[in-house]
């Protein structure tokens, strides 16, 4: 496994390439990520970021590799200035650059050396490197504690935009139907208005 | 005093003692400092202020001291920019954000500099090959403001590559990158802003002047030694005086005793003395000035740099000082002077006095200053005698994981899940790839484990890297994790692993997704025109629809949530970097190995 210059020139080519989406919905597939691109350009390559530790609902992430970085300018472009949706709405889905360290299978850094050493207990730092450690714990769990409160919001805005499209949905049928049970016409034959038959 | 007011305006407190000069026993040398409100400590890089030059000057503090009569002095070795030494680039191109390091013997290597004249911290990495340089991190590359891979050899006027091992009497070790120094010498971003909004009317106005000694007489270049005085030339000099001295020599106005004054500079000066300043006032008054007692004058220096920095900051050009003329101001040797003022006066008058009290203070103190200094690597080192640092290479069967196709991931992580092999490690560094933390295993527990870097996402703090790590069995993966608890180890940039069991969520296909609402097909009717052009299940919505309107409120929910990740992020950083502050040992991590 000799990392060689040309292999991971290569790879930062292909992260120069690349999309990365998120807020994607659980349905959406990479079938479902071509069609919706393939409008703008073609896709060369899908794959979606797996959520091992984080809570399950949180929205799906995928890479999408295209076919140049201009693409990617193109694309992110498009999708900044008009929600982009996917497999449902009104959420719409998010993309910004593909940075190298979103990818689990990239190549070895060339040249890169890498030391590590343990200290004991009796070592003047140990002490520091335990709050450290301490540090590493509590910030994971304010990271955790900041994806609940997010997702919550997420919930609640979306809540109350069921809700609002509900007010809607009932305003919509209630016209709906006065127009196609002729309520409508019979009221304004009855108030002697003039109103457009459809 | 006057300078108590001034004082009590800019923020200062001694760090950590670290020894008294042997000889001199009134020196009292420290390991760091903080000045309005930044700490500096031994082998930062920081900014010098000068305003008779255009660009600030870089420099590493190599000693942080204080003399009996209340001087707070730094010595540093200065980082040369490329401009200083055009004359002697050559061929060299250099980049736009490289410096050098200035080496051998000879005018501009080191000086001794009045502590206030520090106007702020800067991160400088070196990219040398040299093996002894531990490489510079991804992140300390990307925090860096500048890097150097060079010296400049002072003595043979030239660009080398290769270090010496010892630079000033310093081991070329500490101008190499520390590793665990990095947090110590990048300031969070919060605090570089602190510090660059501070300083941009000292600095930015200084950038878009003519460099000072271009249009500065040549004359008035020119030295006359007082030999006479004392053996030993122990006068404050800038490294600037080195590159004007170079530009004289090349407008063949050279005087035949300006050879041998740079040789005479080539020890490093003690002294305090800023030469520009003397050599603004006239003659008389430094005779006066030698007799005076030091105390006095550093007294006077505060206020004076104060006047200086204050009048700065108001109005962008540089005015001169009135009060220069008066006679007590005089005495305030600052480097600090107007530039307008140095011109004011005939170049006669331009010559270095020796403190008188210097003459005492010989060779000897130096050397054992530079002795104590010796003294306390040796400390380090007895404390890096227990550690033991291994250099991570491939683990022994390293080619063999490439040849054997193995489970799919999903799978082998479901079986250690129930096997309880899982383990997860974070605080690593981010760049790290999967094999480099299988090889980082091998060598902390002589454990052959399978890793799977997890994915940076936008939705985490940057600072930190994690992967899951598959242990052949259950009690090497408890073993391990004890051992991360019980002990530390320690990465590369002082990070120090963490680790837990790994548990993993399965990742459940969901049929709802928040924020997707489906009800609605009499709402759709209005938009089926658009629909039918869509493809299939995506599109852009169109801004007359009430999706329109629902998804810019995500969009703005989106923002949000952005806003607080980076806030989060920030307050991490600044937390971590105060913990690794806070100790200053922590620098330690990784300077031998």
């Amino acid at each position: 496994m000799e990392p060689s210059a040309e292999e991971y020139a290569a790879f930062e080519e292909k992260v120069k390439r690349t999309v990365y989406f998120d807020n994607l919905s659980p349905q959406v597939t990479e079938s479902v990520i071509r069609t919706a691109l393939d409008q703008f350009t073609a896709v060369k390559n899908v794959k979606f970021i797996p959520n091992y530790l984080g809570p399950s609902n949180l929205p799906q992430c995928a890479l999408v590799e295209l076919d140049s970085a201009k693409k990617v300018k193109e694309v992110r472009a498009m999708i900044g200035q008009y929600p982009f949706m996917m497999s449902g709405m009104p959420r719409p889905v998010r993309a910004r650059p593909a940075v190298a360290e979103m990818f689990d299978d990239r190549p070895v850094k060339p040249k890169r050396k890498m030391k590590c050493c343990w200290l004991e207990k009796n070592d003047p730092d140990f002490e520091v490197a335990r709050e450290l450690k301490n540090l590493t714990r509590k910030h994971a769990a304010e990271i955790a504690f900041m994806h609940k409160v997010h997702l919550k919001e997420e919930e609640k805005l979306a809540a109350q935009q069921a809700e609002t499209l509900k007010v809607h949905y009932k305003k919509f049928k209630l016209i709906e139907g006065i127009m196609t049970d002729r309520t409508a016409l019979t009221l304004a034959r009855k108030y002697n208005l003039a109103v457009a038959d459809e | 005093m006057s300078h108590h007011s001034y004082g009590a305006n800019v923020e200062f407190k001694w760090g950590n003692k670290r020894g008294i000069g042997v000889k001199n026993k009134g020196t009292q040398f420290y390991e760091s400092f903080v000045y309005d409100g930044v700490e500096y400590s031994l082998y930062d890089c920081v900014y010098f202020y000068h305003n008779d030059h255009v660009d600030t000057s870089l420099g590493k503090l190599v000693k942080i001291f204080e003399k009996s009569n209340g001087e707070k002095l730094v010595k540093v070795v200065w980082f040369f920019r490329p401009s200083e030494i055009r004359n002697f680039l050559g061929t060299y191109q250099p980049h736009w954000s490289e410096l050098f390091l200035a080496s051998g013997d000879g005018v501009g290597v080191s000086n001794v500099n009045l502590l206030e004249s520090v106007v702020g911290k800067c991160s400088v990495v070196c990219t040398s090959e040299d093996k002894r340089n531990p490489k510079p991190t991804e992140t300390e590359l990307e925090r860096a403001h500048f890097f150097f891979k060079c010296t400049f050899d002072v003595e043979r006027r030239a660009i080398v590559e290769k270090f010496p091992n010892v630079v000033v009497g310093v081991k070329v070790e500490q101008f190499f990158n520390s590793k665990g120094r990095h947090y110590a010498t990048v300031p969070s971003d919060i605090l570089r802003c602190q510090v660059k909004e501070k300083d941009e009317a000292r600095i930015s106005h200084h950038v878009l002047t003519k460099r000072s000694f271009d249009f500065l007489p040549h004359k008035r270049q020119k030295i006359i030694e007082e030999k006479s005085t004392i053996g030993k030339n122990r006068n404050f000099h800038h490294k600037m005086d080195f590159v004007e001295n170079e530009e004289l020599r090349r407008d063949e106005s050279v005087k035949p005793n300006e050879k041998i004054r740079d040789k005479d500079e080539a020890r490093t000066s003690e002294n305090v003395l800023p030469k520009r300043s003397l050599d603004s006032f006239p003659h008389e008054n430094r005779k006066v000035t030698e007799d005076k007692s030091t105390i006095s004058k550093s007294s006077n220096y505060q206020k004076k740099e104060f006047d200086e920095k204050e009048e700065l900051r108001q109005d962008k050009t540089v005015k001169p000082n009135n009060k220069v003329i008066d006679k007590d101001e005089a005495r305030t040797p600052e480097n600090v002077l107007p530039k307008k003022a140095l011109d004011s006066f005939p170049h006669e008058k331009r010559k270095v006095i020796e403190e008188k009290s210097t003459i005492g203070k010989s060779n000897n103190s130096e050397k054992k200053e530079e002795f104590d200094e010796k003294e306390g690597i040796r400390q380090d080192g007895s404390v890096k005698a227990i550690r033991k640092v291994t250099e991570v290479t491939e683990r022994p069967d390293a080619e063999k994981r490439r040849w054997f196709k193995k489970m799919p991931w999903e799978d082998r992580l479901k079986k250690a899940q129930e096997l309880d092999t899982l383990v997860l490690l974070s605080n690593l560094d981010p760049s790290y790839t999967s094999y480099e933390v299988e090889d980082i295993v091998w060598h902390a527990f002589k454990e052959k484990v399978e890793a799977r870097m997890l994915e940076w996402s936008p939705t985490y703090n940057s600072y930190y890297g994690r992967a899951l790590v598959i242990f052949r069995t259950k009690d090497a993966a408890a073993k391990a994790i004890s051992e991360l608890n019980m002990r530390c180890l320690i990465l590369e940039d002082g990070r120090v692993v963490c680790a837990k069991k790994g548990t993993v969520c399965d990742p459940v296909k969901q049929s709802t997704f928040t924020g997707h609402l489906t009800i609605n097909r009499a709402v759709l009717q209005k938009q089926s025109w658009e629909m039918r052009k869509a493809v299939s299940t995506s599109h852009c919505a169109q801004p007359n629809t009430i999706e329109y309107a629902m998804a810019i409120e995500w969009a703005q929910r989106y923002d949000m949530s952005e806003a607080c990740w980076e806030v989060l992020c920030q307050k991490q950083m600044k937390e971590i970097d105060d913990v690794k502050n806070k100790h200053r040992t922590a620098r330690l991590f990784f300077e031998v190995s």
